[in-house]
């Protein structure tokens, strides 16, 4: 045996003989420290808040100073915008176009004139950030919704995958879900539902998960924390109570710390608070339900509502509500929730106003309402893809991921 | 929030401080680590259900919380290498740390073990200093990486057919400078 070499043994003893290494600050001087670093919720948030909020809402600012100032200088007229306007219906409707018309346009190009045409209506697309929310239009495409949790495992996260092509079959979605979810762009983690089928009965009258009879159900609590959340989220809308479980060749499955079962109950997935998750400034917003504040279920929307004003920067979760911002609410009508909010100087056509617009709208739909009717000052008529001047409906899916 | 800090410190702290270190090997950079750890624990305390044990769950955000003390030094350590466009100005950034006293008075072959878990990769010092440092089990190894068993278990034996390789080409390698 070569002298040079320890045995493994020899070496697993030499690596414990390591010396521990002792901390030489106080107890009291790191409490003292971590007591600086958390003072109050609320300061904290409010510095993080303004700050990140500032960069957008400054853009949204400067483009309308610099709208404000091209309309005043004349260059555009209001009677040659109407006449852009119609005559730019009249291109989309596939009218024919001769010089004349194209010379009343002036200079604009036709780019520079779709435009200028969003802007008359609210910023494009582009300044409000991505739209989160999923609605069923006319096209009715099926919707599956999948669950991811954040990099820390403490929250599930839904993704509803929208099929422009599709059989309507769960069952050719629900058993590769992993295909559908690039984990770096996402900043997530996928459970390993790979060593799982699940098998809708015809008619989705009962769903059924099925694993090897080796199977072994990854390790450590939060995993079983994780993996019931995400069965919630990913079969709310079946209407199931309970998800049949079997191995090949029993009717029993080791959930690890959730135990051996033959059924999973399905919890209610509702009363939620809906915020941002955000791993890295490369990866992609999504919106994350939060069911916990201070250590307690959410159990109305009022609470809820404050919920998203907080941010859990340590989680890479950051508030969808501004913390200074104040509204009034009416909850008095089952269908429609009615939130007024007071003037707040970082409100306006922006990527901030309109993620908030958006959580609520999810906010609500967890807690059975339909609509949302939203006065914020400084906005009305159209705001990215919501109608201002009426009740919102609330939306069908949360993160849609387009498959083609 | 000073309960709960009296509890995780007086229970936990020796070993999160040493779990940290090994890590990193810079006292500074644990301390601050160890500090973030803290007050990510305090403030989603209320969100800690217990099914997990406290001192897995605590290391679990200890394990993450020094993984994004990585990622921060790797974009940094990029942005220098690229100003620089030299690997080896990098290198000498990390090799500045000292060496704290309780390893300076160690045998030349246990500073050496010291020195090679850096050639490690970050799941293979986990692993090492979880199961050897922290005498931790395999299962609660595997839970505080949320890992199988298998995996922490083929993990330890790379780690240790690599340390023992090192071990030889250090020795044999003679005038190498390491």
């Amino acid at each position: 045996m070569d002298k040079r070499k320890f045995s493994e043994q020899q070496l697993q003893e030499q690596i414990k003989k390591l010396p521990k290494i002792e901390d030489h600050q106080s107890k009291e001087l790191l409490f003292e420290k971590i007591q600086a670093h958390t003072p109050s919720r609320k300061n904290t948030n409010k510095r993080q808040l303004s700050f990140r909020w500032l960069i957008p809402s400054m853009a949204g600012l400067t483009a309308a100073v610099i709208l404000f100032v091209v309309l005043q200088s004349g260059v555009f007229r209001d009677d040659q915008i109407t006449e852009h306007h119609e005559e730019n219906m009249e291109i989309m409707s596939g009218h024919d176009q001769n010089d004349s018309s194209y010379d009343a346009r002036g200079d604009m190009e036709s780019a520079e004139f779709d435009e200028f045409a969003q802007n008359t209506e609210g910023f494009v697309e582009e300044e409000l950030g991505d739209f989160m929310l999923y609605y069923q239009d006319e096209h009715q495409f099926p919707t599956f919704t999948i669950a991811v949790a954040d990099q820390q495992n403490m929250f599930a996260i839904p993704i509803t995958l929208v099929s422009t092509s599709s059989t309507g079959d769960p069952n050719d979605y629900y058993n590769r879900i992993d295909t559908f979810v690039d984990e770096d762009q996402l900043g997530v983690q996928t459970f390993p539902f790979e060593d799982i089928a699940f098998e809708f009965t015809k008619g989705n009258q009962q769903l059924f998960m099925t694993v090897a009879d080796d199977y072994q159900f990854p390790p450590g609590s939060s995993n079983a924390y994780m993996f019931q959340k995400m069965v919630n989220i990913m079969f709310e809308k079946y209407s199931f109570d309970h998800i049949t479980l079997q191995t090949d060749s029993t009717d029993q499955v080791d959930l690890g710390p959730i135990g051996v079962k033959d059924q999973l109950e399905l919890q209610p997935v509702d009363n939620l608070a809906y915020k941002i998750y955000q791993y890295e400034e490369s990866t992609q917003r999504l919106f994350v339900p939060i069911d916990m504040t201070n250590g307690n279920e959410i159990t109305n929307i009022e609470v809820a509502l404050e919920e998203m004003q907080q941010d859990q920067s340590d989680f890479n979760v950051y508030a969808t509500i501004p913390e200074e911002a104040d509204y009034r609410l009416v909850t008095s009508d089952d269908e429609t929730l009615v939130i007024a909010f007071t003037s707040y100087e970082l409100f306006g056509y922006n990527e901030m106003t309109y993620e908030m617009t958006q959580a609520i709208l999810a906010t609500a739909k967890s807690f059975g309402y339909t609509e949302v009717d939203f006065t914020i000052p400084g906005l009305d008529g159209m705001f990215g893809r919501f109608d201002l001047d009426h009740p919102i409906p609330v939306p069908d899916g949360i993160n849609p991921q387009i498959l083609h | 929030m000073r309960a709960a800090f009296d509890s995780f410190y007086d229970k936990y702290h020796k070993d999160l401080f040493q779990y940290v270190f090994y890590l990193v090997k810079d006292r500074t950079t644990t301390e601050d680590i160890v500090q973030d750890v803290y007050i990510k624990v305090l403030r989603s305390y209320d969100q800690f259900r217990g099914e997990s044990s406290e001192k897995t769950w605590l290391f679990s955000i200890a394990r993450h919380t020094t993984m994004d003390f990585f990622r921060k030094q790797q974009r940094s350590k990029q942005r220098i290498t690229d100003f620089f466009n030299r690997n080896d100005q990098v290198e000498q950034v990390r090799d500045q740390s000292a060496l704290p006293e309780e390893v300076i008075i160690l045998n030349e072959e246990l500073k050496g073990i010291y020195h090679l878990l850096d050639q490690c990769s970050f799941d293979q010092k986990n692993v090492l200093i979880l199961r050897y440092l922290q005498s931790l089990s395999i299962r609660e190894t595997a839970d505080i990486l949320s890992w199988s068993e298998s995996k922490v278990k083929t993990t330890q034996h790379r780690a240790i057919k690599k340390l023992q390789k090192l071990m030889v080409a250090e020795r044999g390698g003679g005038d190498g400078d390491g």
